[in-house]
């Protein structure tokens, strides 16, 4: 009886020691914590916000979602089928990230080519407008996409250690420093050069004169090769002729200028859009600036 | 005994108001030069992990070439959960570069720095205005801001090599009874770098019979009407 006993309490106080071992948690600790306001979004469901229940607008919201709010407070509005996109697109990534990952996307895989001897140039992505105190985003985050994956595509097709390749990469590095200042314009190249490595340059000679802000020779260049059915960026320059009327009228000196300029980018686009080919629809998405200055 | 360290805003002959001009569209061209300088907001810059994430500003700002410019750099560093930001010597070193670059903007002749720093960043900050000040013009005024309670707490002000530290007299949150029983009381400032201008707003301001440099800030834009009421 007695040794039932031990054999009782020994069970007992050897559950009681297990009972009591906390489980081991890889992280943490955690804490629930209360949510007041969310920071980085409009309140949920963003269908509220897209249909212009706006609500307290912080600056810390992402681009989407300012540029919803900055069209309502100007008295503008979203078609219903507009506002079920944006609801969709805030779905999609919010907060959205402040642009310097692309720029780091880009700046990564231009040091895989180029190993880690080679120093850095500076890419600040806003120019100063005119001699004045604001600056606008110059080379948005398209531009280093692209770039990347140009650069990436070309490395597969003829190599890291390829000397055309490298001139391409120092040229682009020439494109970019423009994003902040200056009108640096790269050579064109003669016949004796690749065929892929002449249309990439005059395309990087118009996107040169892009953010440079000179837009007349610009748009001329972007024409150009719009008509060029050879070149890889027949496609996206029509694009860019667009793009390229958009940018001079924001940025021209005065209202009538600016009025006039979006008027003659709005005819242009819906010409494109009149076109009905594959990269029309893409430039339908480019319409929404121009409607949102009114 | 300390000396009392330069005043490059004295020297070159700064108006004794200046308006603080934020983030919105400004048009001071009825500002008279004389009378008033301007500091307005040239950008921010955001420190989180190690990069310092440069936001120039968007608006325009339109002033007569005659008004004396002070370029002024907000300092944010970013405190999400998980990012905070790393204070290394990369990111101190880039801050120095932009906020020198300010010095490139049209008829700029001097800088600030707005930087509200907790008690774990104000080492990095006053080594950021050593290094900044050792490269900006000799004759180039550095000024910062400053939570009112900088200058009437602890003395980590002291010895910082700027031209003055503005103290912020309005919206001054959990102090504000505080620092206002302080001033009402006949007090100054303990800090000697607080003691040569003080900032103030439109909306709240606190009767000062200093005689000091006074920096103004408005809620709104700036109008004529604003400006000649001050």
């Amino acid at each position: 009886m007695r040794s039932l006993h031990q054999t009782l309490a020994i069970t007992l106080a050897a559950l009681l020691l297990l009972n009591s071992t906390t489980s081991v948690r890889a992280c943490g600790p955690y804490f629930t914590e209360p949510i007041f306001v969310f920071e980085n979004s409009p309140d949920l469901p963003f269908q509220e916000f897209t249909n212009g229940k706006i609500g307290i607008v912080l600056p810390t919201f992402g681009r989407k979602t300012l540029v919803i709010a900055y069209r309502y407070l100007n008295r503008g509005s979203f078609t219903s089928d507009k506002q079920t996109e944006l609801t969709a697109a805030l779905k999609g990534k919010a907060p959205e990230d402040d642009g310097t990952a692309v720029v780091k996307a880009w700046v990564k895989v231009r040091k895989e080519v180029l190993g880690d001897d080679q120093k850095l140039p500076e890419i600040y992505t806003e120019r100063q407008h005119g001699q004045g105190y604001d600056f606008f985003p110059n080379c948005t985050k398209n531009a280093f996409e692209v770039a990347t994956e140009t650069l990436k595509d070309r490395v597969t097709r003829y190599g890291a250690e390829d000397k055309n390749v490298r001139t391409w990469l120092a040229t682009q590095d020439t494109v970019f420093q423009n994003c902040s200042r200056g009108a640096q314009v790269p050579n064109e190249l003669g016949a004796e050069s690749a065929a892929w490595l002449r249309m990439d340059r005059e395309y990087q000679i118009a996107a040169a004169h892009f953010y440079s802000l000179n837009f007349d020779e610009a748009r001329a260049r972007f024409e150009k090769i719009a008509a060029d059915a050879d070149s890889p960026w027949q496609e996206v320059a029509a694009y860019l002729v667009a793009r390229t009327l958009v940018r001079q009228a924001s940025l021209a000196g005065t209202e009538e200028l600016q009025r006039a300029g979006y008027e003659r980018a709005e005819t242009y686009l819906q010409t494109l859009l009149g076109a009905g080919d594959d990269k029309s629809r893409e430039v339908v998405a480019e319409v929404g600036p121009i409607d949102a200055r009114g | 005994m300390k000396v009392e360290s330069r005043n490059r805003f004295e020297e070159n002959r700064f108006p004794s108001r200046v308006l603080w001009v934020w983030e919105r569209p400004e048009d001071l061209g009825f500002v008279d030069p004389q009378q008033f300088a301007v500091a307005f907001l040239a950008q921010t810059l955001t420190l989180k992990n190690d990069d310092v994430v440069f936001s120039p500003r968007r608006q325009l700002l339109k002033v007569s070439p005659e008004v004396k410019l002070i370029a002024v750099t907000r300092i944010e560093s970013q405190k999400t959960t998980g990012t905070p930001a790393n204070l290394s010597e990369a990111q101190r070193r880039k801050l120095v570069d932009l906020v020198l670059k300010t010095l490139d903007l049209k008829n700029v002749s001097a800088v600030q720095i707005d930087f509200d720093a907790v008690v774990s960043e104000r080492d990095f900050y006053r080594s950021l205005l050593t290094d900044l000040r050792q490269k900006l013009p000799g004759n180039i005024p550095l000024s910062m801001t400053a939570l009112a309670s900088f200058c009437v707490g602890d003395r980590w002000l002291d010895d910082l090599p700027v031209d003055e530290a503005v103290p912020m007299i309005f919206r001054m949150g959990a102090d504000e009874r505080k620092i206002k029983t302080f001033l009402k009381n006949g007090n100054d400032f303990r800090e000697p770098l607080c003691r040569r201008s003080y900032g103030i707003s439109v909306d709240g301001p606190i009767a000062m019979n200093f005689e000091r440099r006074q920096y103004i800030f408005n809620v709104g834009a700036w109008t004529e009407r604003d400006v000649q009421q001050k």
